[in-house]
């Protein structure tokens, strides 16, 4: 039965692209590729979209991105596999009192940057895009957590990076 | 004591946990600090990856481009135009009725649909802009909530409602938004426990949840604004 009230998908798409470019970029690390990859995810999206269950549409979007990075770059997504680099990190063991007022955002998001992928996500979807757990974990596949974790060590990990090449008065 | 600060901002620790919290916060300067730093530190990071360059106006045309590249999805049987559009008549007339009906029984439940879309906008005159271009809020009037105290946070969308969310005092303070084409004085449907439900110029709009009383406040500005 055709659904003559699904919303149309270039008006529900739209305001997710600036969305999608920096999750793209997070993915892919280039302007280009970052390009390259929302245009192909638009495209399977496009063709998926009677498949869209109504919920959670940037979540949605974001496991096609996946999925289109990794059949495009032929690599597996680190996203998916268990990171046990920063798990050496404990949870919630950093105090934030002493951050400054004058981080630099170019620092900042080569600190980012140089998380792997599944932790730089987490930061992405949830501390820039503003996106709950659920929609972080719908979109990136895996248990609430698991992204809460993520979300954790990532901060502690980026603040740890800041603070040994920019800003010495934070302490880790 | 050492909160998850993000849970906390979130809302998503039990209520007795965030009680302790905001009282431990009221007596203790030192973690009234640390949640100061982790707000800042987090507002940093979001706002140095946002301000990098969008390449908007490509972004958009690849998006017009895809319904030509894309193998339109089959819509297999299309009826006939006349007998489509007699049926999206009826369904709007029907639609229409269910959402006078329904809202007369419960005027804060505006969320029926799932949620399609959620924008991060940079403040809330273009969270508010977003839910204009949708053409049933497009006569959406303006209100400011925003202030020292109440920071924005995202707009969301449903299929049929809309939503501006806030921070205010750590919680997420949601204000839902539905047409309600019958409504054109200012009506108050009801207020208490549950939160306060009104309706404005053709519009419906909730504050779900226990108010306080700033909460209280900023419903009474917007129903008399």
């Amino acid at each position: 039965m055709i659904n003559l009230f699904r919303p149309k998908f270039e008006r529900c798409v739209e305001p997710e692209l600036p969305v999608l470019y920096r999750v793209a970029k997070r993915m892919t690390s280039s302007s280009e590729n970052a390009e390259d990859l929302v245009s192909q995810t638009l495209l399977q999206a496009f063709r998926a979209w009677a498949s869209f269950d109504g919920r959670f549409l940037r979540s949605w979007l974001i496991v096609i991105m996946r999925r289109e990075r990794n059949r495009l770059y032929r690599e597996p997504s680190r996203v998916d596999l268990e990171i046990d680099e920063l798990d050496q990190i404990p949870d919630h063991v950093v105090t934030w009192d002493l951050v400054s007022d004058r981080l630099q955002a170019a620092e900042i998001r080569a600190a980012i940057d140089q998380l792997e992928t599944g932790y730089r996500l987490a930061i992405c979807l949830c501390d820039v895009e503003g996106m709950s757990y659920e929609e972080a974990a719908a979109a990136l596949e895996v248990p609430i957590g698991t992204v809460r974790s993520r979300l954790s060590r990532a901060r502690a990990a980026v603040r740890r990076s800041l603070s040994s090449q920019f800003s010495p008065e934070i302490p880790v | 004591m050492r909160p998850d600060w993000d849970a906390y901002l979130r809302n998503h620790l039990p209520p007795a946990e965030m009680k302790e919290i905001a009282e431990a916060l009221k007596r203790d300067e030192a973690l009234q600090r640390d949640l100061d730093g982790f707000r800042r530190f987090r507002d940093q990071v979001r706002m140095a990856v946002l301000e990098e360059p969008v390449p908007a106006a490509r972004l958009k045309t690849a998006l017009g481009q895809v319904r030509a590249a894309g193998d339109a999805p089959k819509q297999r049987g299309r009826p006939p135009l006349r007998l489509a559009l007699l049926v999206a008549a009826a369904s709007v007339v029907v639609a229409a009725l269910y959402v006078r009906n329904s809202f007369e029984h419960d005027p804060f439940n505006l969320a029926r649909s799932p949620e399609i879309a959620l924008f991060s906008a940079k403040d809330e005159a273009e969270g508010l802009k977003w839910i204009r271009k949708d053409d049933a809020y497009r006569q959406l009037p303006s209100f400011s909530i925003s202030g020292k105290d109440v920071k924005f946070s995202v707009a969301r969308m449903g299929e049929d409602w809309a939503c501006m969310d806030y921070i205010l005092d750590g919680e997420t303070m949601r204000v839902y938004i539905a047409p309600n084409p019958g409504a054109k004085e200012a009506e108050r449907h009801g207020s208490g426990a549950q939160g306060v439900a009104w309706s404005k110029n053709g519009f419906s709009f909730a504050l779900k949840g226990k108010l306080s009383a700033r909460l209280v406040s900023i419903s009474e500005q917007m129903i008399k604004g």
